[in-house]
């Protein structure tokens, strides 16, 4: 008798089953019988491959399977589960397992492997695995055609990090999308170098930088960006958290000559875990930014002595932007205050809107929604969510709203 | 709501609203592309179901007539298998034949959303499983040829550090 699940099944029913597999069982079906096997060599099941150092070397599917299925590989991510520290128990010895991850580099150095993405995140302690990290600059140095490069958390040692952006040789000018975020930036002075500057000079072709604006008002760095873009730099998206409170601003006259240098770009800004107008200030200050997209998520907690003011905040928004704002993100939750006409000016004043997404309290909600549409014919929906609200505050509920442009 | 008239592989016949109906991308199209009209009594063939299935098929549907959209499928998450809702996970309380006949009609039907959670499934039946238990699991007979076999087994020797 035919066996369902062997003769009678389409292969690509199989192959989407191993879809929801991962690495480890796909090993195991990759020994079942031949028509699994078979199943397993398609693009899709292993074009992003996410690595984690601590996870994925400890038992052979990874090293194994990427031997056998590296030409589908197009985008790789490389980090570690939890920050690795001195004291960190690990289920390994430190150089058995630097031994599987560089054995695992060098079988992509040896075949060839061109990967259009690449990420590297959270990298802390990462001196006793730097041989990991000089054999992933080996892999990057022969890659021909990477669009994408991202570092997220990745805190390596000043050396280690620019060995990375140095081996970028061959893909200088292929590299596109560029981003550098980190949680936190204690003793971090590798931005404030020259050297810093020079590598992020060499990216001429630049469309997309992904910063922490501590990096960005690095000395330079902003102009740098301006003066290399050759005018394709089309996003610029900053974050902000606590560590920039006490940053300096960039002043007018570089924004001037940013917006003029790159006539399409489009700034996006997002703030998390400040919410204080009194900290949000400074950002404001920098009038001339040609802010596109604008999202805020304060944090639950904050600091009773102070009144949060989302009004001034959104005043802000309002005065400094409204010509260029297209994407407002608010997630402030429990506000206090009666932000109704202000939501209102803010829908109203700016021409060219596309999108509100707003998760906090609404005081008159019947009022809003039909000022709102008595003025925007052109919003195609608004979505809301109603909860109850523990603190019965100013209503008890909190709404969540988006509204969408009509297009 | 309109109804329409499903027809099952063993002739019998299932009348569905037409909004349900349409969760099966193949008979949205088809629906289109015969221009069926409310108002004629056409009755929609599907030769590949037979009604035990179709019926399943159809309780599933109406459960899920006012779920939204799926989400576009995210690559960049990796696939979780633990997302089953409870009333799907006891609707998939099945034998494996059955089991094995809702992937091949959602499959046929082109209806994602039981695609997926019939794939999510038999997923978890095979996650944390060495290959002989699947192939003991899924009445799977091993057709490697011997030297294949050996090559095999050095791959899957997890040769320590030489």
């Amino acid at each position: 008798m035919d066996s369902l699940w062997q003769d009678l099944i389409p292969i690509e029913i199989v192959s989407e089953i191993l879809k929801y597999l991962p690495r480890n069982d796909r090993l195991s079906c990759y020994f079942v019988c031949r028509k699994w096997k078979e199943a397993l060599d398609r693009k899709y099941l292993w074009e992003r491959i996410v690595l984690h150092v601590d996870r994925d070397f400890l038992e052979p599917s990874t090293t194994l399977l990427t031997r056998e299925y590296y030409r589908h590989i197009d985008s790789l991510e490389i980090g570690w589960q939890k920050p690795v520290t001195h004291n960190r128990w690990l289920p390994l010895k430190v150089q058995d397992l630097t031994k599987r991850a560089v054995r695992y580099l060098f079988s992509l150095i040896e075949h060839g492997v061109q990967v259009n993405s690449l990420k590297i995140f959270e990298w802390y302690d990462v001196y006793p695995f730097k041989k990991i990290i000089y054999h992933l600059g080996r892999f990057v140095k022969i890659q021909t055609k990477l669009d994408t490069l991202i570092f997220r958390n990745t805190n390596f040692p000043k050396n280690e990090c620019f060995k990375i952006l140095d081996a970028c040789t061959l893909s200088k000018d292929t590299i596109t999308r560029l981003e550098i975020r980190n949680n936190f930036y204690i003793f971090n002075t590798a931005f404030d170098t020259m050297e810093f500057v020079l590598y992020l000079k060499q990216f001429a072709f630049l469309q997309e930088l992904k910063l922490d604006y501590f990096i960005l008002s690095r000395p330079k760095v902003i102009d740098v960006v301006t003066e290399n873009g050759k005018g394709q730099l089309k996003i610029l998206e900053i974050y902000f958290d606590e560590s920039d409170l006490h940053s300096i601003i960039i002043p007018e006259r570089k924004w001037n000559k940013l917006k003029r240098l790159c006539p399409d770009l489009k700034v996006s800004i997002s703030i998390r875990n400040i919410c204080h107008y009194e900290q949000l200030e400074f950002i404001f200050l920098m009038e001339k930014m040609p802010l596109n997209s604008f999202s805020l998520i304060a944090s639950p907690r904050y600091n009773q002595r102070f009144s949060r003011d989302f009004e001034s905040t959104l005043r802000c928004l309002i005065n400094n932007y409204h010509r260029t704002l297209e994407f407002i993100r608010l997630e402030i939750k429990n506000n206090r205050e009666n932000l109704d006409d202000v939501l209102l000016a803010l829908i109203l004043k700016c021409p060219k809107l596309k999108k509100l997404f707003f998760d906090g309290l609404i005081s008159d909600d019947m009022f809003l929604f039909h000022e709102i549409f008595r003025y925007k014919k052109s919003f195609k929906g608004l979505n809301v969510k109603t909860k109850p609200h523990r603190k019965k505050s100013l209503t008890n509920i909190i709404h969540l709203f988006s509204i969408d442009e009509y297009n | 709501m309109p109804n329409i008239k499903l027809q099952s592989s063993d002739g019998e016949t299932f009348e569905v609203d037409v909004e349900i109906a349409k969760c099966s991308v193949t008979i949205k199209t088809m629906l289109e592309d015969l221009g069926m009209d409310d108002e004629e009594e056409e009755v929609v063939p599907l030769p590949n179901v037979n009604s035990a299935i179709l019926r399943k098929v159809i309780q599933w549907a109406t459960y899920h007539k006012d779920d939204p959209p799926p989400p576009e499928d995210d690559d960049n998450k990796e696939k979780r298998t633990d997302d089953i809702s409870s009333w799907d996970a006891d609707f998939l309380k099945v034998d494996q034949g059955t089991l094995f006949e809702l992937i091949l009609a959602a499959n046929y039907l082109d209806i994602k959303g039981l695609l997926d959670v019939t794939c999510k499934t038999v997923a978890n039946m095979i996650k944390g499983k060495a290959p002989e238990e699947i192939r003991k699991t899924f009445n799977i007979k091993n057709d490697f040829t011997a030297s294949e076999e050996e090559q095999v087994r050095k791959e899957n020797e997890w040769c320590e550090e030489k």
